[in-house]
């Protein structure tokens, strides 16, 4: 149980970041104040929110839970194979073509390039899939309340719930990036603070390496190393394709990317943040290491409560207090993230679409604001059911984005790199690709090919068919004309580079990123 | 809402909790006989660093 100055700390976070969220309600005056932040944003700040948002309370918990139990070879999800190359590629060819159209939504896009029933097909599997990632979400930021703390299952679920929404609410975009920055700053220093503790505990680096087998320290694993899931196989080639949906084509992350001042300043946030989330990683998966040398039996039993224990059981009070808010400052960042696009997505992409249309920008603002609160209500009720069904956090997160995301990826991808896609075939295709996606991982993949069957293949797998049936489709359909695909596709209008500061040249930190990833994959594949 | 504001939120915002931690570190520390001055000096010091982080947002 944490002592009283700790209790005090986690609920003063909650009074400023609510505070902060009400003295941001000013600068609301229109939909693009609550669903763009103005587009008014600098690079900086959208590196940090966009890395806040990905480490959420699945990479505090999960991560740190998933390395204690299996080892250092998780970091693949937040290095190179599914954080830094697609960032690279989504700057690099995906987010100018967003950004020139002028959208608020992904879903906006696509029937742009598409058609109408598109866009309400990827606002409606966007919307399904993104209430269940809530769901986790909000299930990993009441755990530590409920066992630190001592409160209630559902007390907890609440608290987290009720403060994340209310600031969204308040604030829209602006609030929840300028909250995604404090909730950056505090993770940090109190990773840094966590680390320094856990480290001493286990007799510093010599320590922890002669604690604990050789491969746990290792990111690339032969299949008689690892698991079906921690193989370099799985890692290096079944975890792009996740790292790709997430950073190309979901709008829970290029929101941020839209709301940027300008397109430079967009693409190097990605790849700024790429940079960023190597040590922030890092240091959680240490923490794990750490706890599974002093806590072993904790891991065995659950490892999702492998940060918790630490937390409580090596830092001074104070600190602890600061962990736990940071923890949840972790799934905080992540929950607004997601409030603010399901909301987007449901005001602009079905009501205002769809339903009511030509009225004031602000009865816009109060429908984003009302569609968090039921969205919210949604991804409580889900969170309720996560842990039977699922059981680890981090693999119940990722599971669910598998079936759906690579073949969202794949139409888009398709749309903007194949000008003869056509809206049928990709309809065809997107819901195929889901669908089989889903049996493979479930019924098929698991009795086929137990021994090397992983979740991350049927996204693989659901994608390449997905893709497989728009090129063929497209054969059969009348393509669309030249003027609509304007702008749209790669190369149907003259590119321009743009000339930058060096600050913000996003080929720079492309290669500053990839040197970095490949340096430390080397380091703990052949080095440690 | 222009960057000036921005970072005058957020470095407030940082202020405030760094402020709060320390002061209630400060405070338990008083009212606790088992609780020697200064024990819990780490926790003073993340405290210090968040304020430094806010000072340094609100004026640079």
């Amino acid at each position: 149980m944490l002592a009283w100055p700790d209790i005090v700390i986690i609920i003063g976070y909650f009074v400023i970041v609510l505070g902060l969220g009400a003295y941001l309600t000013r600068y609301i005056k229109s939909q693009e104040d609550f669903f763009l932040a103005g587009r008014k944003m600098p690079w900086w700040i959208v590196a940090c929110s966009l890395q806040a948002t990905d480490i959420g309370p699945e990479t505090y918990i999960g991560v740190t839970g998933i390395v204690a139990a299996t080892g250092l070879a998780w970091l693949n999800y937040d290095w190179l194979p599914a954080c830094a190359i697609p960032c690279i590629i989504s700057a690099w060819f995906f987010v100018r073509h967003y950004r020139r159209s002028g959208v608020y939504t992904i879903p906006e896009f696509i029937e742009r390039r598409y058609n109408a029933p598109m866009r309400v097909l990827w606002s409606v599997l966007f919307i399904v899939v993104r209430t269940l990632t809530l769901g986790v979400v909000i299930y990993t930021m009441a755990l530590p309340l409920s066992l630190i703390v001592g409160w209630p299952w559902w007390l907890s679920l609440l608290v987290a719930a009720g403060v994340t929404g209310a600031y969204c609410f308040l604030g829209g975009l602006t609030g929840v990036m300028i909250t995604d920055v404090l909730q950056f700053i505090i993770m940090t220093v109190c990773a840094v603070g966590l680390i320094v503790f856990s480290l001493r505990k286990v007799g510093g680096w010599e320590g922890l390496h002669s604690a604990l087998p050789r491969q746990m320290f290792h990111v690339v694993l032969s299949r008689t190393e690892g698991t079906a899931d921690t193989w370099w196989g799985a890692m290096f080639i079944g975890t792009l394709s996740l790292g790709l949906a997430y950073w190309c084509t979901d709008q829970n992350t290029l929101q941020r990317t839209f709301a940027c001042r300008s397109d430079a300043e967009a693409r190097t946030a990605l790849v700024v943040g790429s940079i960023v989330k190597y040590p922030m990683t890092f240091i959680w998966g240490l923490v794990g290491l750490c706890a599974a040398v002093l806590f072993a039996d904790v891991i065995v039993e659950n490892p999702d409560n492998a940060m918790p224990k630490i937390v409580t059981s090596l830092l001074p009070v104070g600190t602890a207090g600061a962990a736990i808010t940071a923890l949840y400052a972790a799934g905080m960042s992540s929950c607004d993230s997601l409030l603010t696009s399901m909301s987007t997505v449901l005001t602009r992409d079905i009501y205002q679409r769809f339903l009511v249309k030509d009225k004031p920008d602000m009865h816009y603002v109060w429908a984003g604001r009302v569609s968090i609160i039921l969205i919210l209500i949604c991804g409580t009720l889900f969170a309720t059911v996560v842990f039977p069904v699922f059981g680890a956090a981090y693999i119940a997160w990722q599971s669910v984005l598998s079936y759906i995301q690579f073949p969202l990826f794949a139409t888009l991808a398709l749309g903007i790199f194949y000008k003869k896609a056509t809206a049928l075939p990709a309809f065809i295709g997107l819901l195929t690709g889901s669908v089989s996606a889903f049996v493979l991982d479930r019924f098929v993949g698991p009795v086929l090919m137990p021994y090397w069957w992983s979740f991350v293949w049927a996204g693989w797998v659901g994608g390449v068919l997905t893709a497989a049936i728009i090129i063929c489709g497209s054969r059969f359909t009348k393509p669309y004309s030249q003027e609509k695909l304007m702008g749209l596709c790669w190369r149907t209008i003259e590119e321009k580079e743009e000339t930058t500061k060096l600050i913000i040249d996003w080929r720079l930190w492309s290669i500053v990123s990839l040197i970095v990833g490949v340096s430390l994959t080397l380091i703990f594949w052949l080095v440690l | 809402m222009e960057d000036m504001n921005q970072r005058k939120a957020l470095g407030i915002s940082l202020k405030a909790f760094a402020l709060l931690m320390i002061a209630v570190c400060f405070i338990y520390e008083m009212v606790t006989p088992s609780v020697k001055f200064l024990s819990l000096w780490f926790s003073y010091l993340v405290g210090a660093v968040l304020y430094a982080i806010g000072l340094l947002m609100t004026f640079v």
